[in-house]
């Protein structure tokens, strides 16, 4: 970009240093006006939003009543007392429970089955992009009609236990049974979000060089060993970043939840962003809300931060 | 991107026929888990009321019926609007693309191609505001948009569309193609004395068609498929996206299993014929969503 303006600049070297500085003023001009209609909507709605969200955390915002009045960290006060005093009881503090769990499955889950769809559909075959736009199709649909359509599935008579009584197995209630309801959603999420990771790991595995597995072969290593000491490896960074987006992913678990059990039964569903939904939303908290939205924002920058120590992006091959 | 055959195709073919036997068997496997849950509830919105939720439950409709598809525009409470919310959805999408489109292409058009001060600032701004989860902005945005200037835009058109109108990814997107564009051609057109706009407007943009498709695609099925932005800032059931009224249907009709069903169809089939047509973009949309992670 630089050697471009250079380019540009060269043949006419009369100018004054007023006049260059003019032009270099035009220049800056010409490209925040570009900006502007994005940069306007992304400092309001995103970036400005966020910095408004952290300090509402700081007030009691009774909204249409009365003005909001700041009350400084007593809402984090009143979250930390009411997670160590009423465990029971706490929709939020059951909820990080809740995705805590959710998250350790869906996050193995997903990264174990967008592997094998991409070692699959890595292998030369015939019909190949057919099969990978079948497979892709769970991710192309919105979150509320894959979560009706599983509510008709897990249905207590309803196609999967029909299909487990094949093999004599008694499915239970899924959705209305306090423990199977959130493993029914983590299982329905892997579905859903597996191919979108697959592509990823797709991606990759085109990627890798094709002479290191000539040699390894030359060498006499068996298909396994070409996996498990080539493959494997070179996915590394690959595997840390499907683990790092799909963590970020699973914490902020909400329209499935939403549409398919509201958090019940006995709120063996509530995740932290549904109990956000719930707090400001439905019980107009709207300063309390702000509060756990910005415990989530620090938990999740954490666990980011933590992941991010263990990618390592620079493999040389 | 993914769709060449470079590398893979060089790789011998499965030496023996056990092995390629052991591949086709387990993709069938994936292949129906993928797919039954759709075929299954495709088959399942041509059946009658009675016959959709028998046990145990039977693939094939019998008899067939398409009243759960008119039924939807035609009967249900004063509160349910489907043709409206398929309507909306539409409007939706459309317009987020749209404006998404033109937010994007201008800042990648700065991002990529002109030179000032702050570029690569901003440019890592827009990679940074891409970590910050929505949920956090719920809140604001809800307030932000009751007092936007002297309008009160919550339960309007613009309440869903504005704030998802510019998307960083986006920019990320259509930068990382405009920098890849040859210099050449723009300096032409800069000798010749074409402004930057019109540089930006005849040149850019033309060339840039793959990347502008991906990102307009991405923007429609982002709006098509959005349930929480309307969820929280639409209250009159004629604005309801599809998405939310479906979710409303449900929460008021839900033992209307049938309708629900064929509901959920109006929703999915538009996009997966969208996907079907377009899959390269979807794909590639994928592909560098893990280059921005990075």
């Amino acid at each position: 970009m630089d050697a471009t303006m250079q380019t540009k600049q060269a043949p006419v070297p009369t100018f004054t240093h007023r006049r260059s500085l003019k032009r270099a003023l035009r220049r800056n001009i010409t490209a925040y006006l570009f900006l502007l209609p994005f940069l306007f909507l992304m400092c309001t709605f995103i970036l400005g939003a966020a910095v408004f969200g952290l300090a509402l955390s700081l007030y009691h915002v009774n909204y249409g009543i009365d003005t909001p009045r700041f009350i400084g960290l007593d809402n984090f006060r009143y979250l930390w007392d009411q997670f160590q005093n009423n465990r029971d009881n706490f929709e939020f503090g059951i909820g990080l429970k809740n995705i805590v769990v959710y998250a350790f499955f869906v996050i193995i889950g997903q990264t174990v089955l967008a592997l094998s769809y991409a070692l699959l559909l890595n292998q030369p075959l015939k019909g190949r992009s057919l099969l990978r736009t079948a497979i892709y199709l769970p991710s192309v649909t919105s979150s509320v009609a894959i979560s009706l359509i599983f509510v008709y599935l897990y249905n207590n008579g309803g196609a999967i236990n029909a299909f487990l009584s094949i093999f004599h197995i008694h499915g239970p209630d899924w959705l209305n049974n306090p423990n199977t309801a959130l493993p029914a959603i983590m299982i329905m999420n892997v579905y859903t979000t597996a191919p979108t990771f697959m592509i990823l790991f797709l991606a990759a595995l085109q990627g890798l060089p094709v002479s290191l597995y000539e040699a390894a072969k030359v060498d006499g290593a068996s298909g396994f060993d070409l996996f498990r000491y080539i493959t494997l490896p070179l996915l590394r960074p690959t595997m840390f970043l499907i683990v790092a987006v799909g963590t970020i992913g699973a914490f902020q678990t909400f329209d499935q939840i939403a549409v398919m059990t509201q958090g019940g039964p006995l709120n063996a569903t509530v995740t932290p962003v549904y109990s956000i939904y719930d707090t400001a939303f439905k019980q107009y908290h709207y300063g309390l809300g702000a509060s756990m939205a910005a415990v989530l924002f620090a938990i999740i920058l954490v666990v980011t931060l933590i992941q991010r120590r263990f990618i390592d992006t620079n493999i040389q091959y | 991107m993914l769709g060449s055959r470079t590398v893979v195709d060089r790789r011998p073919a499965p030496r023996w026929l056990g092995k390629a036997v052991i591949i086709y068997a387990l993709l069938l496997v994936f292949t129906f888990i993928a797919l039954a849950p759709f075929v299954y509830a495709v088959l399942s919105s041509f059946k009658t009321p009675d016959k959709v939720l028998e046990y145990p439950p039977n693939l094939i409709p019998n008899p067939w019926t398409l009243s759960n598809f008119t039924d939807l525009f035609n009967k249900g409470g004063s509160d349910v609007h489907f043709a409206r919310w398929l309507l909306n959805s539409f409007l939706f999408g459309v317009s987020v693309a749209a404006l998404n489109l033109f937010c994007s292409s201008m800042a990648a058009f700065a991002l990529a191609r002109l030179d000032f001060r702050g570029k690569n600032f901003w440019f890592w701004v827009v990679l940074a505001v891409m970590m910050i989860p929505g949920e956090i902005n719920w809140i604001s945005v809800y307030i932000i948009l009751n007092h936007f200037g002297p309008f009160n835009l919550i339960d309007t058109y613009w309440a869903v569309i504005l704030p998802v109108a510019a998307q960083p990814f986006s920019v990320f997107l259509l930068t990382q193609f405009l920098k890849g564009l040859p210099v050449e051609i723009e300096e032409a057109a800069t000798i010749d004395g074409a402004s930057a706009f019109r540089t930006y407007w005849q040149v850019i943009l033309p060339m840039a068609r793959p990347a502008l498709v991906a990102a307009g695609i991405l923007g429609f099925q982002g709006a098509w498929n959005s349930f929480v932005q309307p969820l929280l800032y639409l209250n009159s059931p004629t604005k309801f996206p599809l998405t939310v009224g479906l979710n409303f249907f449900n929460g008021q009709y839900s033992s209307h299993t049938n309708l629900i069903l064929a509901g959920a169809m109006f929703n999915t089939v538009p996009m997966v014929i969208i996907f079907f047509i377009f899959q390269r973009y979807f794909i590639q949309g994928a592909a560098t969503s893990g280059l921005a992670g990075r």
